[in-house]
């Protein structure tokens, strides 16, 4: 279990909370389009309608496209994230 | 004398209960003096603890029973919004908010939600949002969510034993043993109990769904059994007595899911208990990936095989033990007791959390600062500890009469105190001129709106007389009013702000 390593926690200092860091433009942008996106499929897929998809009916198909989705979309933001304070992490080291 | 299945079914009970006694053993050993060591684990909870203490909190019997049995009986439509969700709040915002919050909660040494809330509001208003916030929005919703915790393992395990134990010993019982861990080891002994029930409920859950898949001979043939019965069509194609209006779906989805990217009291807490970045971005990842896939997979499996299994409700003394009755047809008695400890997990995790959330809260928010009460070190550690049992007794009692299903106690209840809330937090963030008047004013209203809702003005569902989510209108109403207010009142000066933002 990692804890208690002693380790200096002031990691927190490269965090802006009223700014945006670089990448959060694109995320704004995305979350707007799913907005978009979400009110069609409510709109659309809610509930079904006698078409299958992949053996699904449509609305557990959507459903489940919708879980997946989120899903990649996670991960990639963990990796821009971890990427964006592993970067800081190496220039505080490379300055001291 | 019990039967075979009732023994095997409460030596399963007491060893997974042991083992989190001795989890529980150890956070004890590795808990420090002080409320933030007992409350937050010191702020020292590092990458891997962190993952899954956050997936632990989430996932709670709400995800193992609660989401399948509402697919039965409420139609599918319910697992789409909730994936939806995903994919359009809370994936995308979770980190976002969660790096902020942590950062707040590190400089400023935070314990309870509140002490975020009355710092950035000034201290003429810290007490009127302490007993408003701490006592109205964080206490009385969280009381009902660890009963409705008990409420499913109680329930199910009822159904489980075809009552020969009955409902109010298991509640008791459950109680009891998360009383034990919670009380010796804070938050820490409850993060290391998280890992377990993390792991137990992970296998279990994804152990069961492929089971399910594997008996129908794959998941389209397992929904297309569904479908082809009476009860199908009705799930999967709503009668119009069942179908949720679009601008509820719309109005639930947007409102109710911004307090699930990290907002919910009990997971917000969790942003001040990381050590560093690293622990907070796995937050992010569970919350990005491993909740995700489990709302998208597991209801629709779980609910279809319902569908499939039951073309007619049988009779239940409680809608949760349709789940008990599907595994013992599907698995025999015993393996079905085995998968009655991933719901024991996911509600346990869950109850924990929240309790120490509200000693917290008595704790600090009122004793200490509503009654400027101060101990030293060896009365705060007792007092934390009596607070977790008297929180746990309200909520007992609570459990002790359950005769709503568990879902609509959340969503009545629970979701609706907690988006209230969420909104004026998500804009004291982000908004450098809210004001302590705004902040408080929209908290207030909305709060008073709520409840004005809720039992006197449209005491049916959905307590608005425009077709939208319940806690809807309050959400918004508090949102709108802490902006006006803030817009009218004296903007908070720059060197305050400076040091609450840390620039």
């Amino acid at each position: 279990m990692s804890e208690d390593s002693g380790l200096d926690n002031s990691d927190y200092k490269a965090i802006p909370v009223t700014k945006l860091l670089p990448f959060e433009k694109w995320i704004i942008g995305y979350t707007l389009t799913m907005w978009v996106l979400l009110v069609y499929t409510v709109t659309h897929f809610a509930t079904f309608d006698g078409v299958w998809i992949m053996g699904l009916p449509k609305n557990v198909f959507i459903h489940m496209v919708h879980g997946f989705w989120a899903a990649v979309l996670g991960f990639t933001l963990y990796i821009v994230y971890t990427r964006h304070f592993g970067q800081k992490e190496k220039e505080i080291t490379l300055t001291r | 004398m019990v039967s075979f299945l009732t023994t095997v079914i409460l030596t399963l009970v007491v060893i997974y209960s042991l083992a989190n006694i001795l989890l529980g053993l150890l956070g004890w050993k590795r808990t420090g003096k002080g409320k933030g060591e007992y409350y937050i684990a010191g702020g020292k909870l590092g990458a891997f603890v962190t993952f899954w203490v956050f997936v632990s909190t989430y996932l709670s019997t709400y995800a193992f029973v609660g989401h399948g049995v509402t697919y039965y009986f409420w139609g599918c439509q319910w697992a789409l919004i909730d994936t939806i969700s995903y994919a359009a709040v809370i994936t995308p915002l979770t980190i976002f908010l969660a790096l902020r919050l942590y950062k707040l909660g590190k400089m400023h040494n935070y314990i309870t939600p509140t002490d975020l809330i009355a710092h950035r509001s000034g201290e003429k208003l810290d007490i009127p949002l302490r007993i408003l916030v701490g006592f109205g929005l964080i206490f009385f919703p969280s009381v009902f969510y660890v009963s409705m915790q008990l409420q499913a393992m109680g329930g199910m395990l009822a159904g489980l034993t075809g009552g020969e134990l009955s409902y109010e010993f298991l509640v008791l019982l459950f109680a009891a043993i998360i009383a034990i861990y919670t009380v010796l080891g804070g938050l820490r002994g409850v993060a290391y109990t998280d890992i377990l029930q993390g792991l137990t409920f992970t296998a279990l859950i994804f152990g069961l769904v492929i089971v399910l898949i594997v008996k129908w001979g794959g998941l389209a043939e397992l929904i297309q059994a569904a479908v082809n019965t009476p009860k199908g069509q009705e799930v999967f194609q709503p009668a119009p007595s069942l179908a949720l209006p679009p601008q509820y779906m719309y109005s639930y989805i947007i409102l109710a899911n911004i307090t699930w990217t990290c907002l919910a009291p009990h997971i917000l807490v969790r942003t001040y208990s990381a050590r560093d970045t690293k622990a907070v971005l796995s937050m992010g990842l569970g919350s990005g990936i491993f909740i995700p896939i489990t709302y998208a997979l597991v209801p629709i499996v779980i609910g279809a095989a319902l569908v499939a299994t039951f073309p007619q409700p049988p009779d239940l003394s409680a809608p949760e033990e349709l789940l008990s009755l599907l595994f013992i047809k599907f698995f025999g008695p015993v393996l079905a007791a085995v998968l009655m400890l991933g719901l024991i997990a996911a509600g346990n995790t869950t109850a924990a959390a929240l309790l120490v959330l509200n000693a917290s809260v008595l704790h600090i928010d009122i004793f200490e600062k509503v009654f400027k009460v101060q101990w030293d070190h060896r009365k705060v550690d007792i007092t934390s500890r009596l607070l977790v049992l008297i929180v746990l007794g309200i909520a007992v009692s609570a459990a002790l009469k359950p005769d709503i299903p568990i879902v609509g106690i959340a969503v009545k209840y629970i979701w609706s105190g907690y988006a209230v809330l969420s909104i004026p937090i998500v804009i004291m963030l982000i908004w450098r001129r809210a004001t302590g008047w705004g902040i408080f004013a929209g908290i207030l209203t909305g709060f008073i709106v709520l409840l004005l809702n809720l039992f006197v003005l449209f005491p049916d569902w959905p307590y608005n007389p425009w077709g939208l989510w319940e806690g809807a209108i309050p959400t918004l109403v508090s949102g709108i009013v802490t902006v006006v207010v803030s817009l009218l009142t004296p903007p908070p000066s720059e060197e305050f702000l400076r040091k609450f933002y840390g620039e």
